[in-house]
């Protein structure tokens, strides 16, 4: 989507052992309504960018689990974390210019937390979808805390 | 894809070689990007080979069982991806005008992907599916090969519609083919014919193996069996989880190996709806194996070949690769009706799977009486098979002796009638007797109480002959019975002197007993006033005629099929026995069976119950018959070998006296107002032990002689009181063997008018001599007295009516004998003609050391003392006795005198009075 009016589109999404989404999550602070196309787009950018993550977050002697910004198509940019596992992986694609570097680490800090926190319940199988409401509800305040 | 609005100018060919170095998602990427690239330019071939390329890299593959196995192994990729591009590719294949492509991907999206679709794009895809195969017929289920070699493998909607489970069904029981046993073990193990099936061992052994492997086993055998030309049946209950009708057409089985006629069939099902069942059925065409590999379908237009293992829930119905189920060559088929009885609305309790109940009658049957009815046989097979072979076997729930006599057929007319073309039939004749044991059912509660009422009827009661230890004290009446107890006795004439004195010394002073009144033998019945209803009740049988049949090439292979007829069987209960009893006869070889017998018919009954003598019964009346039979010989061997099991022989005996009595007493008895006839059995009562005595003869033949003529049964005897009755009583043992250990007795008893009887008449009656004869009466090891054979043995005892007048003679008298008896005793023991008994040896001892010592200072200085005390009071008492006698004498005297003076006196003064006196 190109950047008209203010504010700019996220795409959040937790990926699992076998390339699946465990979590998806769609945040915008545009007024604009979004579309479903978007998502799917989405969907295939940061699919294809798993290959760098597992590229950069192997090959380089990167010790930080946040990777920054890895990708970029078109107007969108790809941050990524990996989680200590390495088979975990958080994506954010964002269309927004100005964001702070260090309000997109804190945001997958925190992220990084309260997904800890739900792998510590006996009942979830690690790698499938997470289905809780309150965790979405968690996450969805995370990004209006610290996504612009 | 167009409508992504992609920006594509980044794709060129430098991207393209990241490619080669392994990032497989970006490659995939691009060549997505490209190939809607040139979807917007129209080029819908290039676009959809480019998707194709790019499907490795998304980790999507098109094969429906490697996606499923994916799956389980938790591999399952980005499914939004994978739906987004299925529906690219269904869209470019279309658009190419390749519709059998898009056909296999949609039918593959949906198979798929059914679970992570919405409703809504359910809904869509089956309805596009539809259309696309209206538009281009159906598609088969082969793999379809594209120009640059790429396979798309078949996909088959093994989920549309969604198999819960899954029954292979063994044919009708009538119709079921049973494995043919040679004739003598079908007789000798019934039960074994409920699992006739040959793979029972194997199939016991499979669960376990099944369950160690999750994945399915490869084969599974059906452990029954098709027949040839029949139809088969496999059931499934399916369910439809989409949101749109469901027309499935044309579901058909798959099956390998024997030929096999499949009758496909249709069916809608609605919109989320299920389970329903479904039968596909099938005819063999051939004999042999017969493998079921799965099920066809046409659903959405499109044509699939459902297999077992790739069902979804094959892993949970533990489906195997195929079911191998054998088919046999054909078999003829019957019907068995039974046209002239009702039909029967209850079922039989009996049935089970391996009995196939054809139709189920009813038959309503007096006890005793024997019906003919008549069961028709037609021969029914479709294939025109003749009947080669057919057997009736019978299946109930009875005893299996009580079974035969129920329902008996001939053979003979089943085996005339074959070889049984087909459509045609013959007629079987079997007769149904009622059997019962005409007992009324309080009769039998009471059987305890009344056995010892009845126990105290005897003829010329004769002793237990074979259970030597029963000696029966209270069933002699008023007349002077003996059980003699016969008995391994002594071996000569003299011996039996010694046995007679010693058990008498030994009960001598114990055993006093006073003569009993004669009276005639009259027995008291309390008649079964109060007959429950539940007498009348009928009892119902179940009886199943099973018929095992077999012809034509099934035969050859060894099969039979069974089909049965169920009767109901329902016995009114017509005569039954209330009360029984045995009474002597004027011989002692017969005896008289009393019957009190019970008409529980609503008829009018005349019963024949022996030789030119019958009775008629009113309904529900009770009638007193008596029944002359010979009574039961003796058993020689038996006899020989009772002594040590005397209960199992009282069972065996009872079994033989059942036996003889049976054959003797017929009860025939007609209903007459109908012309129902019937026999009546006594077989069933239960003959306690002392109405058992009666009936069996005596092994010991008596005579009882009174006063020394011969005692006559029902003759009444009047003796005044006081007066000595002398019994003689001799034994004579007429069975084949010695007896041991026999005790011989007379007991009394006092008849009330009442019917009770008095056993305490010690007061009553005196017996002089003994009462109680012992023969060997202790037992050592070494010592067997034995009675030869023919020997008579006689005890005399003298009884007496008294009153104490005669006591002391007789008493005296008595004293005389038994001493004599003593010595003679004694002298045979001393001249070694007898076995010296020690016990009798420590009687006598004892008896000679309680007489008194006369030769005892202090006995005779007190029997003096004794003496002349009585002496004194003699003497006293006639002193006395004179003084007294004196004394009245003289005032006598005085009196007479005084008289005189007064008169002497009056008359005249001059003369003197007379004095008297007497001297003392």
């Amino acid at each position: 989507m190109s950047l008209i009016g203010q504010g700019s589109n996220y795409y959040f999404v937790i990926v699992g052992k076998s390339d699946n989404p465990i979590f998806e999550l769609e945040y915008t602070t545009k007024s604009t309504e979004k579309s479903s196309e978007n998502r799917n787009l989405s969907q295939f950018i940061a699919h294809s960018s798993l290959d760098l993550i597992d590229e950069s977050s192997f090959s380089a002697n990167n010790s930080n689990m946040y990777l920054k910004v890895i990708d970029k198509f078109n107007e969108y940019y790809v941050t990524a974390f990996v989680c200590a596992s390495s088979t975990v992986k958080f994506l954010l694609l964002h269309d927004a210019n100005k964001i702070e570097d260090a309000s997109l680490r804190a945001f997958f800090t925190d992220i990084y937390e309260i997904y800890c926190k739900f792998t510590l319940n006996t009942f979830y199988e690690l790698h499938t979808p997470i289905r809780s409401s309150v965790f979405e509800k968690k996450a969805l305040a995370l990004a209006k805390k610290y996504l612009p | 894809m167009g409508k992504d609005k992609k920006p594509v100018e980044s794709v060129d060919d430098s991207t393209f070689e990241r490619t080669n170095k392994g990032s497989h998602r970006q490659a995939a990427f691009y060549r997505r990007c490209s190939a809607l690239e040139a979807a917007r330019e129209s080029d819908w071939e290039k676009c959809y080979y480019l998707l194709i390329e790019s499907l490795s890299g998304y980790g999507l593959t098109l094969d429906p069982i490697e996606y499923e196995k994916r799956i389980s192994e938790r591999r399952m990729g980005w499914a939004g991806i994978h739906v987004q591009v299925l529906s690219d590719l269904v869209r470019s294949a279309t658009e190419m005008g390749c519709e059998q492509l898009a056909i296999r991907h949609l039918s593959f999206l949906l198979q798929c992907f059914c679970e992570i679709l919405t409703r809504q794009e359910k809904s869509d895809f089956a309805r596009e599916l539809e259309s696309l195969g209206s538009k281009c017929g159906e598609g088969a289920p082969v793999n379809l090969t594209l120009d640059n070699g790429f396979t798309i493998p078949s996909v088959n909607l093994t989920k549309f519609p969604m198999v819960s489970s899954l029954k292979i069904q063994n044919l009708f029981a009538s119709l079921r083919p049973v494995k043919l046993k040679p004739k003598s073990m079908d007789n000798l193990i019934p039960t074994s014919a409920s699992s006739p099936f040959i793979f029972t061992p194997i199939q016991m052994s499979r669960p376990s193996s099944r369950r160690r492997s999750l994945t399915s086993p490869a084969v599974q055998n059906m452990d029954f069996k098709w027949i040839q030309g029949e139809t088969c049946q496999i059931t499934l209950q399916v369910s439809n989880y989409l949101p749109v009708e469901l027309q499935v057409n044309h579901i058909a089985l798959l099956t390998d190996g024997v030929a096999f006629q499949t009758y496909p069939t249709s069916l809608t099902l609605p919109a989320e709806s299920g389970p329903f069942p479904i039968q596909l059925t099938g005819t063999p065409l051939n004999s042999g194996k017969l493998d079921i590999l799965g099920y066809s379908t046409h659903v959405l237009g499109v044509k699939s070949d459902c297999r077992w293992p790739h069902l979804p829930n094959s892993s949970r119905l533990k489906l195997p690769a195929k079911y191998v189920v054998e088919v046999i060559p054909p078999l003829p088929l019957i019907d068995i009706s039974a046209p002239d009885l009702p039909k029967s609305d209850t079922f039989t309790s009996l049935t089970t799977d391996n009995n196939a109940i054809m139709s189920n009658v009813s038959l309503t049957i007096y006890a005793g009486q024997t019906k003919t009815c008549s069961i028709k046989v037609t021969n029914n097979s479709p294939n025109n098979d003749v009947i080669e072979i057919i057997s009736v076997k019978m299946i109930s729930k009875l005893v299996k002796d009580i079974e035969t006599n129920l329902v008996t057929w001939n053979d003979n007319d089943l085996n005339n009638c074959l070889p049984l073309p087909a459509q045609s039939s013959f007629d079987f004749d079997i007769k149904v007797y009622g059997i019962s044991d005409f007992l009324s059912p309080s009769t039998k509660k009471r059987a305890s109480s009344f056995k010892v009422k009845s126990a105290s009827v005897s003829g010329t009661s004769s002793p237990v002959p074979n259970i030597a230890n029963i000696t029966n004290t209270n069933s002699l009446t008023g007349s002077p019975h003996h059980h003699p107890s016969s008995n391994t006795a002594g071996d000569s004439g003299s011996s039996k002197r010694s046995h007679i004195l010693g058990s008498a010394l030994a009960n001598f002073l114990s055993e006093l007993q006073v003569g009993s009144s004669n009276s005639n033998i009259k027995r008291k019945y309390d008649l079964v006033n109060s007959i429950n209803l539940e007498e009348y009740q009928p009892r119902v049988i179940e009886v199943i005629l099973e018929f095992e049949y077999s012809g034509g090439g099934g035969l050859a292979s060894g099969y039979c099929r069974r089909s049965a007829i169920a009767i109901n069987i329902e016995i009114i209960p017509s005569v039954l026995i209330t009360k029984w009893d045995v009474l002597p006869a004027e011989m002692p070889s017969h005896c008289y069976l009393v019957f009190d017998v019970l008409n529980a018919t609503n008829y009018e009954m005349e019963l024949n119950y022996s030789e030119n003598k019958s009775i008629l019964i009113e309904p529900r009346e009770t009638c007193r018959i008596p029944v002359p039979v010979e009574r039961v010989p003796l058993m020689n061997e038996e006899s020989s070998l009772n002594k040590v099991k005397n209960s199992k022989n009282g069972i065996s005996l009872l079994e033989r006296c059942k036996h003889h009595l049976v054959n003797q007493v017929n009860l025939n008895w007609s209903l007459l107002t109908t012309d129902i006839t019937g026999v009546a059995f006594m077989s069933e009562i239960p003959w306690t032990g002392d109405l058992l005595d009666h009936i069996i003869m005596s092994s010991v033949q008596w005579d009882v002689k009174v006063n020394g003529n011969d005692l006559k049964i029902e003759e009444d005897l009047n003796f005044s009181i006081g007066e000595a009755i002398m019994l003689t009583i001799s034994v004579t043992n007429i069975s084949g063997n010695s007896l041991r250990d026999v005790e011989l007795w007379v007991s009394c008893f006092q008849e009330q008018q009442n019917g009770v009887k008095n056993y305490k008449v010690d007061m009553k009656r005196s017996i002089l001599g003994s009462d109680r004869v012992y023969i060997d009466e202790v037992r050592i090891e070494c010592y067997f007295l034995e009675i030869i054979n023919n020997l008579i043995y006689s005890h005399e005892l003298g009884m007496v009516l008294s009153q104490r007048v005669n006591n002391q003679l007789l008493g005296l008298k008595g004293l005389y004998t038994q001493l004599s008896s003593i010595k003679k005793y004694l002298e045979l023991v001393v001249e070694d003609k007898l076995p010296r008994n020690n016990a009798i040896i420590y009687l006598l001892q004892d008896i000679f050391n309680l007489l008194p010592d006369t030769m005892s200072e202090t006995f005779v200085k007190s029997v003096y003392v004794k003496t002349n005390d009585q002496m004194l009071v003699v003497y006293l008492a006639s002193l006395v006795r004179s003084v007294i006698a004196l004394h009245n004498l003289i005032n006598n005297k005085i009196t007479n005198r005084d008289a005189e003076k007064k008169e002497g006196l009056k008359d005249k003064n001059g003369e003197k009075p007379v004095d008297s006196k007497k001297s003392p």
